[in-house]
């Protein structure tokens, strides 16, 4: 028995469509029986949500991209690449606990880390940093969720201010599915 | 047997029309491909709190989509972390201690001095300028507890990178987020000690980024009441509506 279907379908009031329309996916002659992979598209299929992109405070020129990637194809993928025209660069960062290095090689202050004083240690949560990483796996059937605190897509060399309400162009290059070319917006955040 | 078990407001497709330059990205809340049953590798996805694309209008509804209960695609939470995410615990400070002083300079060049703050509960909290995802978020949050905790409170932030954020460029940042913030500078040195004795640190990394070093530092938001003691303190992660009633407390001693 067949365990899955997926029936393309224009479905009430509720399709928001980014870039290019998706009327062409919802008219054309489907196949009335899909499998779960690889059936929606050459390269498979990645839906992004949710994304938005942080407004710049006066005097910045790097800001973040955050959205919620769900590869729904049965094959594990990877977002490898973004980049947009508004910023010079952009990179996949990831938020991680940075591991206390010992005080003569911080570089700050002249090797000034002394240990935290009686009374105060433990109290304070990890140091975090964030860092690039050469690319976001995408886990079959899976979802990642870029947020604050985790991962973002950071904007480098913002060309001109993000203000709250406009928006910005964002290309997502994955490993296997086709490029996708998103208008995100831009908030406060 | 086929049923309907995905909520089908929950699928949201990007669809890659070709292989090549045409790439066709379609999100919707219900769905161009509307899920029939579920697949079974993919994971609950949460509802629909919010969309790429706030801007673009809705396309037209088709008729006839036999039972599809359209969820409204811009509501709730448009934008906002989702809200069921769990938040932290903040942390007493059992007991309460003195506020740690803060060996440092506003941005107008004067020693820091916290009696001056007397009878107004501080927010504190470090981090930097060129941080574009960690530090605009804990302000954000503090934009939005001074808004509404409807009480006077005096937000602090000390700078960990005192190399880049001068006091013109931190005085700038923190003026986007609110007025009368004031921002801390100095040597490293004393800023490090300064964290160290809310039992929080910081330290550059260099991460290969285009953007230059990082500053890895804690996240804490700390609570300092109207007597000057540190009472509380929010990890990364708290929200407005945790601090707010906290602060409402303290602003009634
Ligand atoms: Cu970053």
């Amino acid at each position: 028995m067949r365990s899955t279907l997926l029936r393309p379908a224009i479905l009430a009031t509720a399709a928001i469509v980014l870039g290019a329309a998706c009327s062409s996916s919802g008219s054309s002659p489907a196949p009335s029986e899909m499998g779960p992979a690889g059936t929606l598209g050459p390269g498979g299929v990645i839906s992004v949500t949710d994304a938005w992109a942080r407004a710049t405070p006066p005097g910045t020129t790097t800001s973040a991209v955050y959205m919620q990637l769900t590869n729904l194809t049965g094959s594990d993928d990877a977002l490898v690449s973004v980049s947009t025209p508004a910023a010079g660069t952009a990179e996949i960062h990831e938020v991680s606990a940075v591991a206390p290095a010992p005080a003569e090689s911080t570089g700050m202050g002249g090797g000034m880390a002394s240990a935290a004083p009686a009374g105060s240690a433990g109290m304070g949560g990890p140091m975090m940093g964030m860092h690039p990483i050469e690319k976001l796996p995408l886990p079959a059937g899976g979802s990642v969720k870029l947020a604050p605190g985790s991962f973002h897509i950071m904007l480098i060399d913002v060309k001109d201010p993000l203000k709250d309400g406009a928006t910005i162009e964002v290309t997502l290059t994955f490993e296997k599915a086709a490029p996708i070319t998103l208008t995100v917006p831009v908030k406060m955040g | 047997m086929r049923r309907i078990s995905r909520d089908r407001a929950a699928v949201r497709l990007a669809r890659i029309a070709s292989a090549g330059i045409t790439a066709t990205l379609c999100v919707a809340t219900a769905g161009c491909v509307a899920s029939r049953s579920p697949l079974p590798t993919l994971q609950p996805i949460a509802p629909v709190t919010a969309l790429a694309g706030a801007s673009v209008a809705p396309a037209a509804a088709p008729a006839g989509s036999p039972g599809v209960t359209p969820p409204n695609p811009l509501g709730p939470g448009l934008g906002l972390p989702s809200p069921g995410a769990a938040r932290p615990t903040p942390i007493a400070k059992d007991p309460p201690a003195m506020a740690p002083p803060l060996w440092l300079t506003t941005t107008q060049g004067q020693l820091f001095d916290f009696h001056q703050y007397m009878g107004t509960p501080i927010l504190l909290y470090f981090g930097y300028t060129h941080c574009p995802d960690v530090c605009p978020a804990s302000l954000g949050v503090l934009r939005e507890t001074v808004a509404k905790a409807g009480v006077p409170v005096q937000v602090v932030f000390v700078t960990v990178d005192p190399d880049r954020d001068t006091p013109a460029v931190l005085q700038e940042y923190l003026d986007y987020f609110g007025q009368g913030w004031i921002g801390l500078t100095g040597r490293n040195s004393q800023i490090l000690q300064a964290a160290e004795l809310y039992g929080g640190s910081y330290q550059k990394i260099d991460t290969g980024s285009a953007a230059g070093y990082a500053v890895g530092h804690t996240t804490d938001i700390y609570l300092i009441d109207k007597m000057g003691m540190w009472v509380e303190t929010f990890p990364f992660g708290s929200s407005a509506d945790q601090i707010v009633p906290e602060l409402r407390k303290i602003a009634g001693q």
